[in-house]
């Protein structure tokens, strides 16, 4: 039973890395991807992320959030969580930093 | 709109305390419950969210080994549940719409625009008497009836447009310009002369001159005929037209009593005060109106509200005590006074006219200082008159 899970978790993977070679072949977006986290940033004082795929560490420093195939941490002052919702988060505060760990 | 939206449904501010607040806050996301505002201060998380979805986060909370506290409770729920025993609260807010509602049926106040000659107080009482005062129902106007009715009852508007905006129904005319009575192009007419006097200058645009430049003219003379006759000896009746400008003499003459009687205030002073509101008087003072030796002044405000007129008005009579002195004036300051007079007799009378020469005679004749003017002055004296032709 595990065994055929794995294999499906590997077909899936499989079929993301196939999208996106076709994706980048045809030069379409990167958001076409799916499962592609999308971030909007408003000046360093607020971002919107969407397709969040859970909150890793909150603190007033720093928020480090599951963004699929990586991890991204916002770190500054004062930071906090305006909205919460499924698959999107809006981070309020005065981000200093951004950094994504693959 | 958001907060707006929130405050109708209704939200509570709550802390989540434990060892994984970030799993409790993940737990959330994917059960479907939206949390805002969130903010941790410590080991505290302070969260708001919808007040229909907290109950569903207490499962999530013992999930994630998370304890809920509630701290605040907002919005239109709690508060009525908060005045829910205070029936008097709900009756005093229906009764405040019902109010606003029934008074926004009617018209409160009129506002005038575009008038110069005609007084305010007279198209006010055209109103009235159409039916349209402060206090009407509005569904009863009917604007463009008003507007026919209004054209027709005042012969000096030329347009007129009412509108009803709110509870202010506004009133923009336009008044008629008379034209001047001239005689049609088509009919027949002699220029005749408006005045005696000497002809200096003539300019004559149709019709045959009977005068020349120099001669004596006297009242009703004719200057123009209107009767052309050709080379060959044919008459033809034309529509004279001509500017014929002559010296003629005016006179104006100012007299004014050495003893004038002069009107000294006493210092008493009556105020009387009254209050209308939705078209009702109501006196402010017990005060009945004082005798004949009294003038009285009136002060009238209307109550704004940012530049929109309420059905307020505000009247302050004021009436001051008066009483008769003789005052013997001195000849010189009788002169003065009776010269000024004068100057603003001429500047009324001769404002379109060039005076040439001005004579002014000035003597005290039976306790009276009169001042005479003659002046020589340069004007156009030619007058249409039509002539009547028999078929």
């Amino acid at each position: 039973m595990f065994k055929r899970k794995k294999n499906k978790c590997n077909n899936e993977s499989k079929n993301i890395e196939k999208l996106e070679e076709v994706v980048s072949n045809m030069q379409l977006p990167a958001g076409a991807v799916p499962n592609c986290a999308h971030f909007e940033m408003n000046s360093n004082r607020e971002v919107t992320v969407e397709g969040c795929k859970g909150i890793l560490q909150y603190d007033e420093n720093i928020v480090r959030i599951n963004t699929g195939k990586m991890v991204t941490s916002f770190c500054g002052r004062k930071l906090s969580i305006k909205c919460l919702t499924p698959d999107s988060l809006i981070i309020e505060g005065f981000i200093t930093s951004i950094e994504f760990i693959t | 709109m958001l907060k707006i939206i929130r405050f109708f449904w209704g939200y509570v501010v709550f802390t989540a305390t434990g060892a994984f607040p970030e799993r409790f806050m993940n737990l959330t996301a994917r059960a479907g419950i939206n949390l805002f505002n969130v903010k941790k201060h410590g080991d505290v998380l302070y969260c708001s969210t919808m007040a229909s979805e907290y109950k569903a986060l207490r499962k999530l909370a013992k999930k994630s080994s998370t304890k809920l506290k509630l701290k605040e409770k907002h919005g239109l729920p709690f508060f009525i549940k908060k005045y829910k025993k205070r029936k008097g609260v709900f009756i005093g807010i229906v009764c405040f719409g019902l109010t606003l509602y029934l008074l926004s049926l009617y018209v409160w106040s009129i506002n005038i625009q575009g008038n110069d000659t005609i007084d305010k107080s007279e198209l006010h009482g055209l109103m009235k008497d159409i039916g349209v005062s402060v206090g009407t129902l509005k569904s009863e106007l009917d604007t463009p009836m008003i507007e026919k009715m209004l054209m027709n009852s005042c012969e000096g508007i030329s347009w007129v447009s009412v509108n009803i905006k709110g509870s202010t129904l506004s009133l923009e005319l336009k008044e008629k310009i008379k034209p001047p009575d001239l005689i049609p192009k088509e009919k027949p007419c002699n220029v005749k002369s408006s005045k005696g006097g000497q002809i200096i200058r003539m300019e004559i645009y149709e019709g045959t001159p009977e005068i020349n430049n120099g001669d004596a003219v006297v009242k009703g003379q004719l200057l123009v005929n209107g009767i052309v006759e050709d080379d060959f000896g044919v008459c033809s009746i034309r529509h004279a037209d001509a500017k014929i400008y002559a010296l003629t003499k005016r006179a104006l003459q100012k007299e004014l009593d050495l003893c004038q009687i002069e009107k000294v205030p006493t210092g008493k002073v009556v105020v009387r005060k009254r209050l209308k509101f939705f078209g009702l008087e109501m006196p402010l003072t017990l005060v009945p109106i004082p005798g004949q030796d009294y003038e009285k002044n009136m002060q009238v405000n209307n109550i704004n509200a940012n530049g929109i007129s309420l059905p307020f008005t505000y009247y302050k009579e004021v009436w001051s005590q008066f009483y008769e002195k003789k005052v013997t004036l001195s000849r010189e300051e009788a002169m003065e006074k009776a010269m000024e007079l004068l100057k603003k007799e001429e500047q009324q009378e001769l404002k379109d006219i060039k005076i040439i020469n001005t004579d002014v005679n000035k003597k005290i004749k039976n306790g009276k200082a009169v001042v005479k003017a003659d002046y020589v002055c340069e004007e156009n004296i030619a007058v249409k008159e039509e002539i009547i032709l028999e078929n």
